[in-house]
C-alpha cells in the first residue's frame, strides 16, 4: 500500500513535471511570439517613400469597367487606370483630358471633340477614336447589361440600335483617328457631365467579348486596361488594390511609383490612419474629438464642399402627402440648421433644392423654409390638419397623422439624425414611428413605383452638370417641370440652361418634394507621408501625379 | 461502421436538400434585389423590371430554385449577380483566409487549454484553479467583439506591439519567411480573441474530468501498485481525460466557421465571414447559396467525423444511426 | 434510483460548438460527464454555495432596475438634447449623454429591459421548440426520431449570422424579432440534450414499469421523464439565457439587433467601434458593457451553481493527491 510519504514524493515529481510541461507549453508561445514581435518592426516602420496607401470604404467588386461598375469602390479604382475625355475642374466645368478641345455644330445638336494624340493603353496599343466611339454606343446596345443612361437614350438613331434594327449607332461618328462626334436629337449640354462619369474603355480588349457576356469576362474586367496615370498590378479581394505608375501617362508621370487602394472600413480608418497603416482616407464623421485625435497624431485634415446630399423623400402620391402645404409644413417643422450644427458639428450646409448651394445655376431666391413651428402648424391646419382631440396628434376626418418614417442602416449620422426629426416632427403634431432596415431593402422601396410610402431617408450623390427631370423617389411630375427639364435637355445655350435650370430648381424648392437635409463637407485626413496633396470636389485624386510621399 | 458511414451519407443528401430550400426561400423573400444597387438613379422603375426579368428574378421562386438546383446537379455553384466571378473562385479565395484562422485559433487553444487544464485538474481548490475559475467566468461573459476592440486598443494602438489589423502589411511586399512573419504577427490578436474563451472552457472541462479520474478506482489501483505518477499521467489520465475532446474540436470547426463574421469585421480579415455579410447585404443570392451550402457541407461533414471518431475513440459506445 | 449512468454525456456531448456561434460558449461549462449518480439538491446546499448566491443577488438587482426603470430612470431614454451632446458624466446626467443628448444611464436602464426580455424570452422559444422536440424524438425513437434529427441538422447547419440577417431583413427589426431570430436558430443544443436524456431513462425500471399498467405516452413523458430530466435542462436553460443576452449584443453590434431609437445594451456597446469612442468618451460603453458583463457573469454563476448541485460528488472519501487537511486513509 502506498504511504502518504510516497504520495507526496510522487505528487512533487508530479507537479514539477506539469509545471516543465506548462514552462514548455508557454515557451512554445513565446518563441513565435517573439518573432512576431521582431516582425512588426517591419509595418511600424515608414513605408518606402515611393508607396501611397489610399483608404476606401469597403470591398470593391472587382467591375473594373468604365460603362459596367456601380460602387463608389470600383470607382476609385477605375478612375485611377482609365482616362477619360474631360475632367471637372474646381468649378465643376469641364477640363480637357484626353479630349483636348471641341466644337459644337451650328445647331448645337453634334458635339465634335478633338482627341490627343499619341496617347497609348497601358499594353502599348494607340489609343484613337474607335475607342472613344466603341465605349459609348455600346452603351446603347440591346444586350447591355445595365440600364440605358440619358445620354445615349437622347443619341440620335437610338431607338434603332437599342432595338437591333441596325447595326451601328448613328449617333456616334468616328471623324478620323482623333476625332469623334455625337449627334443628339437636342443640343445636350449634359453630354459633360456623362463623360465625366464615365472613362474611355479600350475597344481592343472589349470588341473580342460578346457584349452580353461582359458581367461574366472576370479576366478582363479583373485586369483592366486604360490610360490612366496607374496601372493595375493586383487586386486581392477584400485587402487592396494594387497599382503602379504609368510613366507614359499624357498628363506628366506621376511622382509616386505604387498605388494601394487599401479596402478598411469606417470604424477602423481612424485606428489605421493613427498607427501609420494608412496614408489618405475620407473623413465620415466630423466629431470634434475625432479631430482633436487626428491632430494629436499629426494627421493633417483637408475640408472641402459636400457633393452627397441627405434627404428625407416623400411618396407624393400618399393622400397624406400629396398636399403641397402639408410637404411644406414638414420641412418649416424639422430644424435642419441645428442637424448641420450638432450631428455635423458645424461641418455642412442646409440646401433647399436638387442642387448643391454652391452650383452654377443654383437660384438665390429659393424659400429657405427656416425651422417655424408655427408656420409649420399653419400649414397644417390650412390643409386641414386639426388636433380636434387633444391628444397632441393632428388628425383629419378621423384619420391621425401617423408618419412611418423609412431608416436604412450603414451611415450613422443618417441613423441619428431620424429620432431627431421625429422629436421635431411630435412638436408639430405628427406621430413619427422609425422603421430601420438595411439599405437594400429601404432603397428597393424607393425603386418600386408601386409602392407606397410616408418618408425615406435617403441620399445621393450630386453629378454636375446633371439634372434629370426624374422623380422616381417621390413618385412626382408636372408639367411645367417637365417643361423646364425639356427646356435645358435641349440647348447648349449658357442663357437658356441658366434661365431653365433655375426655374426647375425654384419649382423643385415650391413644390418641396423633399425635405433637403443637410450636406455634409468632405473631408480627407492626410497621414504625416503624405505631401503636395491636392484635391477638389468630384475629383478626388485628379492632381495625384503632383502628390508626393516623404520617406 | 461501412453501413453506418453509407447511411450518414444517404441522410445527407435530404438535409442538404431542405437547407438549400429553406435558406433558398428565406434569402428571396428578403425586400431588395441585386439591382437596387446596380442601376443608376436614372433608371426607369420599367428599365429595372427589365434588367430583373432579364436574369431570371421575375419567375416563381419555385422555378428559380429547380433552376438552381439544376445548375448544382451539373455541378455549377453559378456566378455572383454583382461581382460577376464564378461563386467557387470567390468562395475559393477567401477560405484560406478562414481556415487559417480557424486553425490557428484552435491550435492555440489545445496549446494552452491542455496544459492548464490538466494543471488544474491536479490541483483541485489550490489557487491557480480558483484563478482560473474566475477568468474563465470573466472571460466567457465578454462579448468577443468587446474583447476584440479592448485587446486591439491595448495592443495594437496604445502597445503598437501587432497590427490592428488586416492579414498582410499593405505594400510592405515581404516574400518567403518575411511573408510568413508578417501574416502570423496579424494573425495573433484575432486567433487570440478566438481562443480566449474557448481556452476557458475547455480547461474548465478538463479539470473537471481529470478530477473525475483521478478519484476513479483504476487509477487508485494503479497507484496502489506503485506506478510512477509520470506513467499515469500520459497514457491513462490524458487519454482517457481528452477523449472527449477530439469530437468536442470537430464540433468546434462549424462553429468557428460561422462565427468568424465578428471577428473579421473588427479585424477587417478577408475571410469567408465578411464574404457572406457583402451577399446578404447586396442580396446577391448566387454567392449567398454557394456559401451557405459550403457551410452545411463542412458541418455536417464535422459532425460525421465526430461520431466516427466517438466510436473510434470509445469502443464503449456503439454507433446508432 | 442510485444505480450508476451510463456515461451518455460523452457520445452527446452539451454542443460547445454550437454555443460558440455566437463566440460565447456559455453553456460548456456544465457539460460535465457525469459519472456520478444524480441527486437532486436540496434548497439548503444550494444557498451555501457561493456562487448561487452571488449569481443571485446580481440576478435580482438588475432583474429589479430593469423591470422598474421607468420609475427609477431619471430622463426618458428618448429625450433629445442637442445642446448636451456627448457630455461627461456630471451636472444631472449620472453617466452622461450620448450623440444626440440622451441621458446614458436611463438608456442604461430602459436598455436591460430589452437585454432581461430577449434573453428570457428567447430561452422560453427555444425551450418550446426544444423540448417538444428533444422529447418528441427521445420517447418516439425511430423514425420520428430520425426525422427530428436531421431537422436539427438542417437547423444547425445555417450559418447564424448570414441567416440573422436575412430573417432581421424579412421580418424588420424590433425587439420581438430578434427574440425569434435566436429562439429559432439556437434550440437544437436543447434538443439533443433532451432526447439524450430521454433516451437514456426510457429504458430505466420505472418508466417500463408506467408503460407496462397502461400508462399514457404523454403522462409517461410529462410525469416520469420531464421531471426527471429537468436538471441538466434547467442547467442548460440558464446558460442559454446568457447566451441569448451576448447574441443580442453580438447582432446589435452588426447593425441587425435593436434598432434605434430604442436602447439595448447591445446597441449601447456598438457605439465603441469608434476608437475615440474607447479612448475619450468611457461612459459611452463602459457602463453598457460592464452590465452585460455582470447579468452573464451572474447568471454563468447561478448555472455553475445548479450543475455542480446536480453532479455533487459521492461522500466516500476520495484520494487526495494534495495533500491537506483530509484524513489520510490507514493502509
Amino acid at each position: 500500500m502506498q504511504t502518504p510519504i510516497h504520495f507526496r514524493a510522487q505528487v512533487s515529481t508530479l507537479l514539477a513535471k506539469v509545471k516543465s510541461n506548462l514552462r514548455t507549453a508557454l515557451s512554445a508561445l513565446i518563441v513565435p511570439a517573439a518573432v512576431a514581435f521582431a516582425a512588426v518592426p517591419a509595418q511600424a516602420q515608414a513605408q518606402a517613400g515611393d508607396l501611397l496607401r489610399y483608404a476606401i470604404l469597403s470591398n470593391p467588386k472587382g467591375t473594373f469597367h468604365p460603362t459596367l461598375y456601380f460602387t463608389d469602390y470600383d470607382r476609385a479604382v477605375i478612375f485611377a487606370v482609365y482616362g477619360r475625355l474631360i475632367t471637372l475642374d474646381e468649378k465643376q466645368n469641364p477640363k480637357p483630358s484626353l479630349a483636348e478641345s471641341w466644337t459644337y455644330s451650328k445647331d448645337g445638336r453634334t458635339l465634335t471633340l478633338n482627341l490627343r494624340k499619341g496617347v497609348k493603353w497601358h499594353d502599348g496599343k494607340p489609343f484613337t477614336a474607335e475607342d472613344v466611339a466603341f465605349t459609348y454606343a455600346t452603351q446603347a446596345h440591346p444586350d447591355f447589361t445595365r440600364d440605358k443612361p440619358p445620354f445615349v437614350q437622347l443619341l440620335q438613331g437610338f431607338e434603332d440600335y437599342n432595338s437591333g434594327k441596325v447595326k451601328t449607332l448613328s449617333g456616334v461618328k468616328v471623324l478620323n483617328e482623333t476625332k469623334v462626334s455625337f449627334t443628339f436629337k437636342k443640343p445636350y449640354a449634359a453630354a459633360f457631365s456623362h463623360f465625366a462619369d464615365r472613362p474611355v474603355l479600350a475597344k481592343h480588349v472589349w470588341e473580342k467579348i460578346p457584349i452580353k457576356g461582359w458581367n461574366q469576362a472576370t479576366q478582363q474586367l479583373l485586369n483592366p486596361v486604360g490610360t490612366g496615370p496607374y496601372k493595375f498590378a493586383e487586386f486581392r479581394s477584400d485587402q487592396y488594390v494594387k497599382l503602379e505608375r504609368n510613366d507614359d501617362y499624357f498628363g506628366g508621370r506621376p511622382k509616386i511609383k505604387t498605388l494601394i487602394f487599401k479596402i478598411s472600413n469606417p470604424q477602423t480608418i481612424q485606428n489605421e490612419l493613427v498607427s501609420g497603416e494608412l496614408d489618405i482616407a475620407e473623413i465620415t464623421n466630423w466629431n470634434d474629438r475625432d479631430l482633436q485625435i487626428y491632430q494629436k497624431a499629426n494627421i493633417r485634415i483637408v475640408e472641402e464642399a459636400g457633393t452627397n446630399g441627405q434627404y428625407l423623400t416623400f411618396d407624393t402620391r400618399n393622400p397624406k402627402l400629396n398636399d403641397k402645404r402639408v410637404r411644406q409644413a414638414i420641412i418649416h417643422a424639422i430644424n435642419r440648421k441645428a442637424l448641420v450644427e450638432r450631428l455635423l458639428f458645424g461641418h455642412g450646409v442646409v440646401f433647399n433644392s436638387n442642387a448643391h448651394p454652391d452650383s452654377p445655376y443654383y437660384p438665390a431666391d429659393l424659400n429657405p423654409y427656416n425651422h417655424d413651428a408655427n408656420k409649420s402648424k399653419e400649414l397644417l391646419a390650412a390643409a386641414g390638419w386639426k388636433d380636434s382631440d387633444g391628444d397632441g396628434v393632428l388628425d383629419r376626418n378621423g384619420e391621425k397623422f401617423t408618419f412611418k418614417l423609412n431608416v436604412p442602416t450603414g451611415n450613422r449620422t443618417r441613423e441619428l439624425s431620424a429620432p431627431i426629426i421625429q422629436q421635431n416632427l411630435k412638436a408639430v403634431g405628427i406621430q413619427v414611428e422609425l422603421v430601420s432596415a438595411d439599405f437594400n431593402a429601404v432603397l428597393s422601396i424607393l425603386q418600386d413605383s408601386k409602392q407606397q410610402y410616408d418618408g425615406v431617408l435617403m441620399g445621393g450623390t450630386f453629378r454636375p452638370g446633371q439634372y434629370d427631370n426624374n422623380f422616381w423617389w417621390e413618385r412626382f411630375s408636372t408639367p411645367p417641370l417637365t417643361a423646364y427639364a425639356d427646356a435645358f435637355n435641349s440647348s447648349i445655350d449658357e442663357a437658356v440652361l441658366r434661365q431653365n435650370v433655375g426655374l426647375w430648381l425654384k419649382g423643385i424648392n415650391d413644390e418641396a418634394i423633399r425635405v433637403w437635409l443637410y450636406v455634409r463637407n468632405g473631408g480627407y485626413a492626410l497621414g504625416p507621408r503624405v505631401a503636395n496633396y491636392k484635391a477638389h470636389p468630384y475629383e478626388p485624386l485628379n492632381d495625384i501625379v503632383n502628390w508626393t510621399v516623404k520617406k | 461502421m461501412l453501413r453506418f458511414l453509407l447511411r450518414r451519407l444517404a441522410v445527407a443528401l435530404p438535409v442538404l436538400l431542405g437547407i438549400s430550400l429553406i435558406v433558398f426561400l428565406l434569402v428571396h423573400l428578403q425586400p431588395g434585389d441585386p439591382f437596387v444597387e446596380m442601376v443608376s438613379p436614372d433608371a426607369t422603375p420599367e428599365q429595372k423590371a427589365e434588367l430583373l426579368r432579364s436574369y431570371g428574378y421575375g419567375d416563381p421562386i419555385g422555378i428559380q430554385y429547380l433552376r438552381w438546383l439544376g445548375k448544382l446537379a451539373t455541378g455549377e455553384l453559378g456566378n455572383s449577380v454583382l461581382q460577376g466571378r464564378a461563386v467557387t473562385a470567390l468562395i475559393g479565395e477567401r477560405l484560406g483566409n478562414t481556415a487559417l484562422l480557424a486553425g490557428s485559433s484552435l491550435l492555440l487553444t489545445l496549446a494552452v487549454a491542455l496544459p492548464l487544464g490538466l494543471f488544474i485538474g491536479l490541483r483541485r481548490n489550490g489557487w491557480p484553479d480558483i484563478l482560473v475559475s474566475v477568468l474563465s467566468f470573466a472571460l466567457v461573459s465578454v462579448p468577443t467583439f468587446f474583447l476584440a476592440m479592448l485587446l486591439i486598443k491595448l495592443f495594437a494602438i496604445d502597445l503598437r506591439w501587432f497590427p490592428t489589423g488586416g492579414v498582410v502589411t499593405i505594400g510592405a511586399g515581404h516574400e518567403g519567411w518575411g511573408h510568413v512573419r508578417d501574416v502570423f504577427a496579424h494573425l495573433v490578436l484575432p486567433s487570440a480573441v478566438l481562443a480566449l474563451a474557448n481556452i476557458a472552457i475547455l480547461s474548465r472541462y478538463l479539470r473537471s474530468s481529470v478530477s473525475e479520474l483521478v478519484d476513479q478506482d483504476f487509477i487508485r489501483a494503479l497507484f496502489a501498485r506503485g506506478v510512477p505518477l509520470r506513467r499515469v499521467v500520459t497514457p491513462h489520465l490524458l487519454r482517457n481525460a481528452a477523449r472527449p475532446l477530439v469530437i468536442i474540436i470537430s464540433l468546434e470547426i462549424p462553429a468557428l466557421l460561422s462565427s468568424a463574421l465578428l471577428t473579421e469585421t473588427v479585424f477587417n480579415w478577408p475571410g469567408v465571414g465578411r464574404l457572406s455579410f457583402e451577399a446578404v447585404q447586396g442580396r446577391d443570392y448566387p454567392l449567398l447559396m454557394g456559401i451557405v451550402l459550403f457551410l452545411a457541407v463542412t458541418t455536417l461533414a464535422c459532425n460525421l467525423l465526430a461520431d466516427l471518431l466517438q466510436a473510434v475513440v470509445d469502443p464503449r459506445v456503439r454507433l446508432v444511426r | 434510483m442510485n444505480a450508476p449512468r451510463l456515461d451518455l454525456s460523452a457520445k452527446f456531448p452539451v454542443k460547445v460548438g454550437h454555443s460558440s456561434a455566437t463566440g460565447t460558449a456559455a453553456a460548456a461549462p456544465a457539460a460535465v460527464p457525469a459519472a456520478t449518480p444524480k441527486r437532486t439538491g436540496t434548497s439548503g446546499k444550494l444557498l451555501r454555495n457561493p456562487f448561487f448566491v452571488i449569481g443571485a443577488v446580481i440576478l435580482s438587482v438588475m432583474v429589479a432596475l430593469a423591470v422598474f426603470a421607468p420609475w427609477v430612470a431619471p430622463f426618458s431614454p428618448d429625450e433629445i438634447d442637442l445642446f448636451a451632446i456627448e457630455e461627461p458624466p456630471g451636472g444631472g446626467h449620472w453617466l452622461g449623454t450620448d450623440e444626440v443628448g440622451r441621458d446614458v444611464f436611463s438608456r442604461l436602464l430602459f436598455g436591460g429591459r430589452v437585454s432581461v426580455l430577449v434573453g428570457v424570452s428567447a430561452v422560453a422559444l427555444q425551450l418550446v421548440i426544444g423540448v417538444a422536440l428533444g422529447a418528441l424524438a427521445g420517447y418516439c425513437g425511430g423514425l420520428v426520431d430520425a426525422v427530428v434529427m436531421r431537422l436539427t441538422e438542417v437547423v444547425m447547419c445555417f450559418p447564424f449570422y448570414a441567416i440573422a440577417i436575412t430573417l432581421a431583413a424579412l421580418f424588420g427589426a424590433s425587439v420581438w424579432n430578434v427574440i425569434l431570430i435566436i429562439g429559432i436558430l439556437h434550440w437544437t443544443g436543447l434538443a439533443r440534450l433532451v432526447r439524450a436524456e430521454f433516451m437514456s431513462l426510457r429504458e430505466r425500471e420505472f418508466v417500463l414499469a408506467a408503460r407496462a399498467i397502461g400508462t399514457s405516452p404523454l403522462r409517461i413523458v410529462l410525469r416520469h421523464l420531464l421531471r426527471n430530466s429537468y436538471g441538466p435542462v434547467l442547467v442548460y436553460a440558464t446558460l442559454a439565457v446568457a447566451q441569448g443576452v451576448l447574441a443580442e449584443a453580438a447582432l446589435s453590434f452588426l447593425g441587425l439587433g435593436v434598432r434605434q431609437p430604442q436602447p439595448s445594451w447591445g446597441n449601447m456597446l456598438s457605439a465603441a467601434q469608434s476608437m475615440r469612442v474607447l479612448s475619450d468618451q468611457w461612459w459611452l460603453w463602459m457602463p453598457p458593457g460592464i452590465a452585460i458583463m455582470l447579468m452573464v457573469l451572474a447568471i454563468n454563476f447561478l448555472g455553475e451553481a445548479l450543475s455542480s448541485n446536480l453532479n455533487r460528488r459521492p461522500a466516500r472519501p476520495v484520494a487526495d493527491l494534495w495533500p491537506r487537511r483530509r484524513a489520510h486513509r490507514q493502509p
